[in-house]
């Protein structure tokens, strides 16, 4: 993995009116990377895709992709020539089959890739003859990835990609994305789903309220946020609370009897598991690894709903 | 040129796998033609008068200079003379045959000692009654003022002959439906591509199409020309079935000849970026059809499709003068009816320059990006 930047941001800014939606803020992908930005609606995640997808002019700052400015005439169609886009709620045209819906999006630029080539890559081989309008939420998702591929693309934007899929669905629509990271793709990803994060990106953003909260690898992000490994002992109850206690500090127990005890070393671990031996009740417990989740959480005091809605 | 291809065979596609948007392409034409055929057609050139005629000799003869007057009204052609007995009050007579027969309330009367009056240099009235709500009564009293006047000019010797004079507005032996047809077809170029237009802009933006093709490098004047392309062959399609639906139902037989053939392409052309120029203030696909009515209402009766322009007020007039419409139906006239073929090639330029003023300011308007 190289260090050269497909896409350079620095002290960008969007207004409306009193509204900052995009406060000021600065990240770089490098090339050849996945990239998530993370955040909950009106975060101001879909406004800085727009904005490098020379959808929108920003007020002020610098945003380059592929070494273009976002700002220039000449070098906007050079950008829309080499990325490939995945919009929010993405729609084609109803009453066009999947191939035909890849062929017209095609036509638009002066190189496209083959059709079925793409249909086997996304996996929609046997809905090739479908009418869009009669494809299933993540069928077309799929579609709009392979839509979004139709140009070979140096760049991809996939904004809320799973947004409103069902689990499978987006299970689905992750192996197509995967696919894509092995093949060598850069994609700047768009997402409320913090586990979508985890899982596809090499580098998260966390935007809230148009400014970037924190930056790093997902791993980076959890071992400097997201606090310590914690051991659920699963209907624990009084007993496991009685025997941990008086060796550990943090030890709490929910309505539902489990257990939970915060975890700083190896060696706590160890001792904690040998105190719940010695108990016949204590059957079963797990360790639970801080997640971006947890990262979200300490770091706005809110979790974020399936739907994308901060709380 | 491949882009501007591309999205004339996707519109396409999606049209003709619409049955509900065929279906309409073919009905509404045919309605049209045959609903307004039926109502504005249906008397063709000619129009009934009621006459009573009450100056008799003692033999019980009519008087001369009377049946002189019923044989001008006669002799004009449009005028199809019912003689109204003498003993019957007129009125009642005339109503009820009028509804029994259908024909139009036009009653004139000549009274008793009408020829002696002229003879002594008096005034010597008729009456002429009307129904002032039926259009052809209209034009059915003109031609009888027309008589009368020239009646008058006879007797006091100015005009040596008893004549009508007719000038016919249109060539050979064409009745108001063929005169009619044209004008539809002009109506229907205009409807199908102006809901078409703004129809399709809506609902592609709504569905986020529009942006997603502002991503690629698609420029907004190919957009537009995909689009009014598309459009263009729609209303040729349509237009089709007006000429068919009219030879068919009413057996119209007017010439459909090149000027007509352009006249046709180039008012889609025209109402298509007009279309597409309002389709920029048109945010939802729920106010589109209010969008296209508020445009194509006033021209449809402002621009003398269903009547003549002489009819309207002075006002209305000049506004007529400043619609698309009347300069197509004009041509669609001049090439097909009229044999006036410079009209038609003037009509041309005209909407021709008014075509490419439309669409350039659609494609300078159209805004895909957002502020």
């Amino acid at each position: 993995m190289g260090n050269e930047l497909a896409v350079e941001v620095k002290s960008l800014i969007k207004t409306y009116s009193a509204l900052r939606a995009v406060n000021d803020i600065s990240f770089n992908i490098v090339r050849d990377t996945v990239f998530a930005f993370l955040g909950p609606n009106g975060a101001g995640k879909t406004t800085t895709v727009e904005i490098l997808e020379c959808l929108k002019p920003p007020t002020s700052g610098v945003a380059k992709v592929l070494g273009y400015n976002v700002r220039s005439r000449s070098d906007q169609k050079e950008i829309r020539r080499k990325i490939g886009v995945l919009p929010q709620e993405f729609n084609a045209v109803d009453r066009l089959t999947v191939t035909e819906n890849i062929e017209f999006f095609g036509d638009m630029f002066s190189r496209r890739l083959n059709a079925e080539d793409l249909i086997n890559l996304v996996g929609l081989k046997d809905k090739e003859n479908e009418l869009f309008k009669n494809l299933s939420g993540g069928l077309k998702q799929k579609l709009g990835l392979a839509i979004a591929l139709v140009n070979d693309p140096e760049m991809l934007f996939l904004d809320e990609p799973t947004s409103g899929l069902d689990p499978t669905a987006r299970r689905e629509v992750w192996r197509v994305i995967e696919g894509l990271k092995k093949r060598g793709k850069t994609v700047f990803l768009t997402t409320h789903y913090m586990e979508e994060a985890q899982i596809l990106a090499d580098k998260v953003g966390i935007i809230e309220n148009g400014k970037i909260v924190a930056e790093g690898t997902p791993d980076e992000l959890i071992s400097k946020y997201g606090g310590v490994k914690m051991l659920i002992i699963n209907g624990g109850s009084s007993v496991a609370t009685d025997l941990l206690k008086p060796h550990f500090s943090k030890v709490q127990m929910d309505k539902n009897g489990d257990v939970s005890l915060h975890l700083n070393t190896k060696e706590e671990l160890t001792k904690a598991i040998l105190l719940l031996s010695k108990s016949e009740v204590i059957r079963e417990f797990e360790v639970k690894r801080p997640t971006l989740e947890t990262v979200y959480l300490k770091l706005t005091g809110k979790k974020v709903t399936d739907e994308g809605v901060a709380q | 040129m491949r882009k501007v291809a591309a999205i004339f065979k996707a519109t396409m596609k999606s049209w003709y796998r619409s049955k509900s948007a065929i279906f309409w392409t073919f009905a509404f034409p045919i309605l049209l033609i045959v609903l307004f055929g039926l109502i504005f057609g249906q008397e063709n050139n000619t129009f009934s008068l009621y006459v009573q005629n009450n100056d008799v000799y003692q033999s019980g003869e009519n008087s001369k200079i009377s049946a002189a007057l019923v044989g001008a009204f006669n002799a004009t052609g449009p005028l199809i003379i019912i003689n109204v007995p003498k003993d019957v009050d007129p009125l009642d007579y005339m109503k009820n045959d009028a509804s029994s027969s259908g024909r139009g309330e036009r009653l004139l009367v000549i009274p008793r000692g009408f020829e002696e009056n002229i003879n002594l240099h008096r005034s010597a009235n008729v009456s002429l009654l009307y129904d002032q709500t039926q259009q052809a009564s209209l034009i059915a009293v003109n031609i009888a003022q027309g008589v009368i006047d020239a009646f008058n000019a006879k007797l006091t010797g100015a005009v040596k002959v008893i004549q009508v004079e007719s000038k016919p507005l249109v060539s050979n032996d064409f009745r108001f439906i063929d005169f009619f047809v044209p004008g539809v077809v002009g109506l229907t170029v205009m409807t199908t591509t102006i809901f078409g237009s703004i129809e399709r802009n809506t609902t592609y933006r709504e569905k986020g199409i529009i942006k997603k093709l502002a991503t690629t490098p698609l420029s907004k004047l190919e957009w537009i020309i995909g689009i009014v392309s598309q459009q263009a062959v729609l209303a040729f399609i349509s237009s089709g079935v007006v000429l068919t639906a009219g030879r068919i139902v009413f057996n119209v037989n007017i010439s459909i000849n090149g000027y007509f053939i352009i006249l046709m392409i180039t008012g889609a052309l025209l109402f298509s970026g007009i279309g597409m120029l309002i389709a920029n203030f048109v945010r939802e696909p729920e106010a589109a059809e209010a969008a296209g009515n508020a445009i194509t209402f006033p021209m449809m009766f402002l621009s003398g499709i269903f009547w003549p322009l002489e009819q309207l007020p002075d006002f209305l007039q000049t506004i007529a003068k400043v619609l698309p419409l009347t300069y197509l139906s004009d041509g669609l006239r001049d090439a097909s009816i009229n044999s006036n073929f410079s009209g038609a090639l003037a009509n041309t330029t005209i909407i021709l320059i008014l075509a490419a003023f439309f669409i350039t300011i659609g494609a300078m308007v159209t805004n895909w990006k957002e502020k």
